[in-house]
């Protein structure tokens, strides 16, 4: 095998014009695939990352029958929030984070201005534990525009939706003294109204699909807005890789009973893992189509090499070399030219993504309040698979000239030019 | 003169079956290639936007002023009149393909046992499904509503779940309401359907009733809270909006879908990004794919450029002929791949790709673009030219003695 | 006694009945009925109860003043999660004073007063003199006047109205409202009726009941009322809120 391969290096460096022009096509195609799959894959997992590490979680835990139930107060099916309960989650493997949030509704009112008068707003609230969200969901401060995020647990701080507060004309002055800061009025868990005078510190972007009509408070705040201590409407989990996930929910299905119901990000939003498959579907059928394309030119220059080499192939024969061995040069031709130019082209490909990764791609509407940075990442099983069949292709593709070389008459061979 | 070199140049393809067949061949699975590529690419662009403009909200929506402000109040206080003579004049509108009237109220509903608050859309079907001509996708029980349904409604999925409410006349619902003056009423309906929400965060307690029943239980008479509009193409949006403007005066605001949906607006931008980017790239490596068969072909004959040097050809017929070779691949390989494509295109136009667009299943309708072809086509034709010209050019200044020896 | 005499004293008697209760006319029932149930000021101190159709229920006690059709102002004084609270409604606009921000902001929506618990009581906002056309009809019960009251404006709550009034002492018994639809939205039963003073009765405790979701209900009871006051303007301004 190894002087085979000597011989196969050799004839490859013969006609260097060529060798490089196929392998300049391997690396080129196999890498542009590499950056557009690691470039698609961002946008997918910016998508997934925004609802996993923002606003679903990769778990989420309430009491059961919550999420079916529309009608008036999901305060009303909540969590007792207790030390034991967290502990008993966080005792579950890979479980790495929990967050507990409270999410109900309230009514805005803003400081009457020099007129008396006020704007008022609906809203839908959740009410978070910054520390635990930046373990859990650190995307949600991210979103901020404006101004800072959330401090502690118990501030009397919120953060309006950016265009909400266009609308009502909430500005983020930090300066404001208690009585120009808005009052957030809402029901309590028995029907009484109560209200918390809370600053506006800061502005979120849309990055979520809703009304814009949305905001954030800290979560004992919320607790004491709507007299329920010690109590939430969801638990949001971590844990420590997305392939973990199934599993992990069925642990904590066992460990916490018919209770509470445990549902993944997957079942939260069952279209983004669709969207995922058909997108790699689509990108299948793109890579087999260009692949089409780079094996017709291998395959067009190897059959000119065997045409160039035909007295050689004649000499060869009438030496003995039969015309298996003739065959299995030519393919160990293509092979190494597949080795190679897949080998080169991953490189390539690995540094291109890199390049993107480390600067990010940013891209984001105009007029819009969320950018996206694209971050570039490939699936290292995904970049073996790919090459691996690139190079198992065009070598079984080589067959076909190499058994036109096979096949030449040893006579007229070596009488060829 | 012309006619000469063209048989040599044919006579050159044909002659060499198997070098001419590959780079037809990589041309023509190129152009295909591409141009399925764009027509799925520009029917995806277009489905994202349409399974929200053609299922739900319409191209263009128009309200009394201060409507998308009011954040408090119910949103039927903001009604305005609409008299046939306003439809007929809408419609007479350049691009207008449809106009349905809605009221869009808050109110409560209630199964006997249990009430809870929910958001309202009163509709005209028969108008609804020229605006809105998706939405029956979104029913996923049932059916959808019908001109002559008085009191039939559509239930949202969740609420029907809630309130134990089931399709057929044995689910009866009642929904109360008030006037803007405050003026109570209620009115019984059966359920003839439920319905997915937009997406998985967007209000989960809405009905879609029909107008009639709407403005009974809003004491609204004739008038309405929205108008929605369908355009022939959505290029023409600006155009209806601005004469819109102009017909109705500053005491309504006219919006698009991009201003009453912002999030989709950003996701669909984000998405034509990133095709754009996927698709020109791809153009570009198919071009150079091209170049490079053609390049490795012409160096391939630097000995027969060399012969014909030999025997006393000009390098400007020689270089015509190696032009008028790559210009006929070119131009076959593309108007065949181009054949290929937009076919392609076209049969999977006519029914439909089943995909997932942002957040719901639709199909996708790949757009037939014969400019965008004849384009690639045209495309293909100058990379291929450009990759046989310049190594014969190269070829053609050697000395003929050592392009024979190579 | 001879026959003849016996049927005048007969006839006079009739006649003289037929008197007493022709004399009463719609417009003139309205009117008592105001006010009886809407004096054009007054002072109260009252409880509302909420039953709700998960079978909760709520009680609030609370002190009103009215003044004129447009001025009201309740106090809350239990359960404890609310007292302390005020709301202010001058015509349209209702505020609500919460004792811990010692602040008012203003309500949006009728409805979200105190969670949807006081809906009930839109019954109890009419002027029917004002806003309404009464007509008597046959009631079903002969010791009660039957008024059928059509509602002249798009203001009122209610389109229709059923009223039974007791013949013996004025006072209302039952009610029924309906929406435009003619379908019947709430009822209304009046009863225990106190003698709050020398020129004031009523009835002191009204069940006001949800007719679509029947197990929806709230009761009113006045403990104490006083109708001959004069309210102080700057009771309701804003600024008062808070002030006692």
């Amino acid at each position: 095998m190894h002087p085979l391969l000597i011989i196969a290096a050799r004839n490859l460096r013969r006609n260097r014009k060529r060798t490089l022009l196929t392998l300049g096509a391997l690396v080129i195609g196999i890498s542009i695939m590499m950056s557009l799959r690691g470039f698609i894959n961002a946008v997918l997992s910016a998508q997934i990352d925004a609802a996993i590490y923002g606003y679903t979680g990769m778990i989420q835990i309430h009491k059961a029958g919550y999420s079916k139930n529309v009608l008036s107060s999901p305060l009303d099916q909540s969590i007792k929030d207790t030390p034991e309960l967290r502990a008993k989650i966080l005792a579950v493997p890979q479980v790495t984070g929990l967050a507990p949030r409270l999410q109900f509704t309230g009514l805005y009112s803003t400081a009457p201005d020099s007129q008396g008068n006020s704007e008022t707003s609906f809203m839908g609230l959740l009410g978070i534990d910054p520390a635990s969200e930046d373990v859990v969901a650190p995307n949600l401060k991210s979103w901020t525009t404006d101004g800072t995020f959330l401090s502690h647990s118990d501030r009397k701080e919120i953060v309006l939706n950016k265009d909400l507060a266009a609308i009502i004309g909430s500005k983020i002055n930090l300066a404001a003294t208690e009585d120009q800061w808005p009052v957030l009025m809402s029901s309590d868990v028995d029907g009484s109204l109560n209200g918390e005078i809370l600053k506006p510190v800061g502005l979120l972007a849309n990055a979520v699909p809703g009304d814009k009509r949305f905001a954030l408070v800290p979560l004992e705040t919320a607790r004491k807005l709507l007299r329920m201590e010690g109590l939430a409407t969801s638990y949001l989990l971590r844990v420590s890789s997305l392939a973990v996930v199934e599993t992990t929910a069925q642990n904590l299905k066992q460990t916490l009973g018919p209770e509470f119901e445990v549902q993944t990000w997957e079942e939260l939003i069952p279209v983004l893992k669709k969207m995922t498959a058909d997108i790699g579907r689509i990108f299948y059928f793109i890579s087999i189509a260009f692949y089409t394309v780079i094996i017709l030119g291998i395959v067009n220059a190897m059959f000119m090499s065997v045409l160039e080499r035909t007295r050689e192939i004649g000499t060869m024969m009438s030496v003995g070399v039969r015309r298996q061995q003739i065959v299995l040069l030519f393919v160990v031709e293509g092979f190494l030219l597949a080795v190679v130019g897949a080998f080169a082209g991953v490189l390539a490909g690995y540094f291109f993504v890199f390049l993107m990764h480390h600067f990010g791609i940013p891209i984001s509407a105009p007029g819009s309040t969320f950018k996206f940075l694209m971050r570039p990442t490939l699936d290292p099983s995904w970049v073996l698979a790919n090459g691996s069949i690139s190079i198992l292709f065009t070598s079984l593709v080589s067959l076909w000239p190499a058994y036109r070389a096979s096949r030449l008459d040893p006579v007229e061979a070596l009488q060829a030019t | 003169m012309n006619l000469t070199f063209l048989q040599i140049a044919f006579k050159n393809l044909t002659r060499n079956r198997r070098r001419s067949l590959f780079t037809l061949a990589a041309i023509f699975f190129g152009i295909a290639i591409v141009i399925i590529l764009k027509g799925v690419a520009d029917g995806f662009l277009n489905m994202t936007v349409e399974s929200v403009v053609k299922s739900r909200i319409g191209a263009i929506q128009v309200h009394k002023v201060g409507f998308m402000e009011n954040l408090a109040g119910n949103p039927v206080g903001l009604n305005f009149e609409y008299p046939p003579e306003l439809e007929q004049k809408i419609l007479a509108i350049e691009h207008v393909t449809g106009v349905a009237p809605r009221v869009n109220f808050s109110g409560t509903i209630s199964n006997g046992k249990n009430q809870t608050i929910v958001f309202g859309t009163g509709v005209k079907p028969s108008s609804e499904l020229k605006v809105c001509p998706q939405a029956p996708s979104i029913i996923t029980k049932g059916r959808s509503l019908k001109d002559e349904d008085a009191s039939q409604i559509i239930v949202g999925n969740e609420l029907a779940n809630s309130l134990d409410l089931d399709v057929g006349s044995s689910s009866n619902v009642t929904l109360s309401g008030a006037s803007p003056e405050g003026r109570q009423n209620a009115v019984d309906a059966s359920v003839s359907g439920t319905a997915a929400a937009l997406n998985a965060l967007a209000e989960l307690r809405f009905v879609t009733v029909p107008l009639k029943l709407a403005q009974d239980l809003t004491g609204l008479e004739q008038r309405v809270t929205e108008l929605a509009l369908s355009v022939d193409h959505m290029e023409n949006i600006p155009a209806v909006k601005a004469k819109l403007r102009e017909l109705l005066g500053n005491k309504y605001e006219v919006i698009d879908w991009q201003e009453a949906q912002p999030f989709i607006r950003d996701v669909v931008f984000r998405q034509k990004v990133i095709i754009s980017i996927v698709s020109v790239v791809l153009f570009v490596l198919v071009m150079f794919l091209v170049g490079n068969t053609m390049l490795m072909t012409v160096h391939e004959r630097n000995k027969e450029i060399g012969t014909m040097l030999a025997i006393g050809v000009t390098q400007g017929q020689i270089l015509r002929i190696f032009i008028l070779e790559a210009f006929t691949l070119g131009l076959v390989g593309g108007v065949l791949g181009a054949l290929l494509g937009i076919g392609a295109n076209f049969i999977m136009s006519l029914n439909g790709v089943e995909f997932t667009a942002v957040f719901q299943k639709t199909l996708l309708y790949p757009e037939v673009s014969s400019s965008f072809a004849a384009g690639s086509v045209l495309a293909a034709c100058i990379c291929t030219i450009l990759a046989g010209f310049l190594p014969a050019l190269k070829a053609s200044n050697l000395n003929p003695v050592d392009a024979l020896r190579s | 006694m001879n026959r003849i005499s016996f049927c005048l004293l007969l006839a006079m008697n009739y006649t003289f009945n037929q008197n007493a209760y022709a004399d009463v006319t719609a417009a003139e029932l309205l009117e008592k009925y105001d006010k009886i149930m809407g004096p054009a000021q007054f002072e109260s101190e009252m409880d509302m109860t909420s039953n709700r159709e998960d079978g909760t229920s709520r009680t609030y006690s609370m002190k009103a003043l009215k003044s004129g059709d447009d001025k009201f102002r309740i106090w809350f004084t239990s359960p404890s999660a609310v007292s302390g609270q005020e709301i202010l409604r001058i015509g349209d606009n209702s505020w609500l004073y919460l004792p811990n921000l010692k602040r008012a902001s203003r309500l949006a929506n009728r409805d979200s007063f105190q969670g949807g618990d006081f809906n009930n009581s839109d019954i109890l906002r009419v002027n029917y003199t004002k806003d309404f056309d009464g007509k008597i009809i046959t009631s079903e019960d002969p010791s009660s006047y039957k008024l059928e009251l059509k509602s002249k404006n798009k203001d009122t709550s209610y389109d229709l109205i059923h009223l039974w009034i007791a013949k013996s002492n004025f006072m209302p018994l039952k009610g029924e409202y309906f929406g435009t639809s003619g379908k019947k939205l709430r009822s209304a039963e009046f009863s225990d009726v106190k003698e709050y003073s020398k020129s004031y009765t009523r009835p002191a405790k009204v069940l006001m009941k949800n007719e679509i979701v029947p197990a929806r209900s709230s009761i009113l009871v006045v403990k104490k009322i006083k109708i001959d006051i004069t309210p102080a303007p700057q009771k309701f301004l804003q600024t008062d809120l808070g002030k006692g």
